[in-house]
This record gives structure tokens, C-alpha cells and sequence, in this order.
């Protein structure tokens, strides 16, 4: 049955897109106690949209995405702020190209959400198997494999890299009265 | 002063800098203005360079939309 909806998956051509952000590293370098980077989904949302808007904008066509999210999982509204701040930061020309606001779906009902699940529990396995040394082999893994699959991911070197760039990049056009937040150390 | 707030060893992620970085920014603009760094990286990729303009002029407008004018206060 599995293997049947991968060969599905395969066949229309749809591409698996995945994100992943170790927690241990998210908690080192960006986790905050309240706000957006409490936890890292709205990090990994932000690696999807712009990995996928990259993608997007190499593409001859220019064809419009649409988001959708299971809508058990998500805080919709916080999604939806965090989606239409997202958006408004993009480059113009390619803010065109996703849809204005995030779906939400029943993922009994809709069968692309069951396939994403699929693949995250296949990401997420792999990634446990290859921490402790091994890899996943199994027909239902290396049948998704076969697939382009879009990698977003990013580890702490990454997020230190943005992090640094954060600092040099931005400071510097900040109004001095709103950069000095707190008793950080900068003005 | 602000450039020299930089990832001093990038092996050793919790250094002061980056805790002094992260602890001086609002929560949502740390947020904001690490992803609008994701955007400039992605965009820069493409056209290479600086910071556009564009993405310049949306991260300050949502910076101030954010962050309440101090020196109005």
C-alpha cells in the first residue's frame, strides 16, 4: 500500500521538499524564550518558502504555489502573521509567485498532506539512523529517494553564518535609538 | 561597532557575541531579521553584491512596525 502511494507520488512528478533543523542547534544559536524562534517551525517555515521561491524563480514558467498545512497541527493565525511577514520581505518580483495566504487542510481528507507525512517520518527516521552510524534501507526510503528531492536544511554552521551576516548586514541601517533594544552591548 | 559583533569561531556557537547579538534584538526582530538575512543570502546568490535596496526598505519598515521608537519615548 505504502509503496503503491510513493509510485503515485513518483508519477505525477512531485517533488519532495524538506527542511530539516536539528533542535540541539537551533537551541545554541537562535532559540529564544518567547516569540517567532521559540520553537524552530517557524525557522524551517522560513527555509520551505525561500528554498522553494529560489527553486521557483529558475523555473521558465513562472507558476504561482500554494502552501497548505494540516490544520490540527498549526496555530493558524500565528502561521498566517508569520506567512504575510515572510511575504512582504520577499523580492517583488517574486512575492507573485506564492499565494497569499497559507491552506489549511484536514490530513485525513487530503491526500498530499498524507504524502507529506509520509515523507517526513521517512526524513526524520533517516536522520535518526544516521546519527547513530547506519542508514535507512528500507524500499519504502529508497523508493522516495527516487524523486528530486529539494534539501532546505540547515545545521548550526549555517545558522551561525546567518547569524554573523545578521550583524554586519543589518545594524548598520537600523535607526541607533531602535537598535539599542536593552543592555545587549551594541549601540 | 556593530561589525565587530561577528561569530568569532564558528565551531563554538554560544559565544558572547552571538548571546549579545541575540539578547540585545527584540524577539520578533531577531526573528524577522534573520530571515530577511536568509532572503539577502538567496537574493545575492542571483545578482551578488550587497544588500538590495528592496529588502533593505521592507526589513526597516517591519523593523519599525515592531520595535516602538525609543527616542519618542
Amino acid at each position: 500500500m505504502e509503496l503503491r502511494f510513493i509510485r503515485l507520488i513518483n508519477k505525477y512528478r512531485l517533488a519532495p521538499v524538506k527542511a530539516c533543523v536539528r533542535f540541539d542547534d537551533f537551541k545554541a544559536v537562535l532559540a529564544q524564550n518567547r516569540g517567532p524562534f521559540k520553537e524552530p517551525s517557524y525557522f524551517a517555515l522560513a527555509e520551505i518558502l525561500i528554498g522553494v521561491i529560489g527553486t521557483l524563480r529558475l523555473q521558465p514558467q513562472r507558476e504561482k504555489v500554494e502552501f497548505f498545512f494540516d490544520e490540527d497541527l498549526v496555530s493558524q493565525q500565528e502561521l498566517k502573521d508569520a506567512y504575510g511577514t515572510l511575504k512582504r520581505i520577499l523580492p517583488p518580483q517574486d512575492a507573485g509567485l506564492i499565494e497569499n495566504e497559507p491552506l489549511f487542510r484536514d490530513d485525513k481528507a487530503y491526500m498530499p498532506l498524507q504524502a507529506a507525512d509520509l515523507f517526513a517520518w521517512h526524513v526524520r527516521r533517516e536522520l535518526f539512523e544516521r546519527e547513530r552510524g547506519a542508514r535507512l534501507e528500507t524500499p519504502s526510503w529508497k523508493a522516495l529517494c527516487q524523486a528530486k528531492i529539494l534539501d532546505c536544511s540547515m545545521d548550526r554552521q549555517d545558522m551561525a553564518e546567518i547569524v554573523e551576516q545578521m550583524t554586519i548586514r543589518w545594524l548598520r541601517h537600523l535607526p541607533k535609538s531602535k537598535a539599542r533594544l536593552n543592555d545587549g552591548g551594541y549601540t | 561597532m556593530a561589525d565587530t559583533l561577528k561569530v568569532q569561531d564558528l565551531g563554538i556557537i554560544s559565544n558572547q557575541a552571538t548571546d549579545r547579538l541575540v539578547a540585545a534584538l527584540d524577539r520578533n526582530t531577531t526573528a524577522l531579521l534573520t530571515v530577511a538575512t536568509m532572503i539577502g543570502k538567496a537574493s545575492n546568490d542571483i545578482t551578488g553584491g550587497a544588500t538590495p535596496e528592496w529588502l533593505k526598505e521592507s526589513v526597516l519598515r517591519i523593523f519599525n512596525e515592531l520595535v516602538p521608537d525609543q527616542s519618542q519615548s
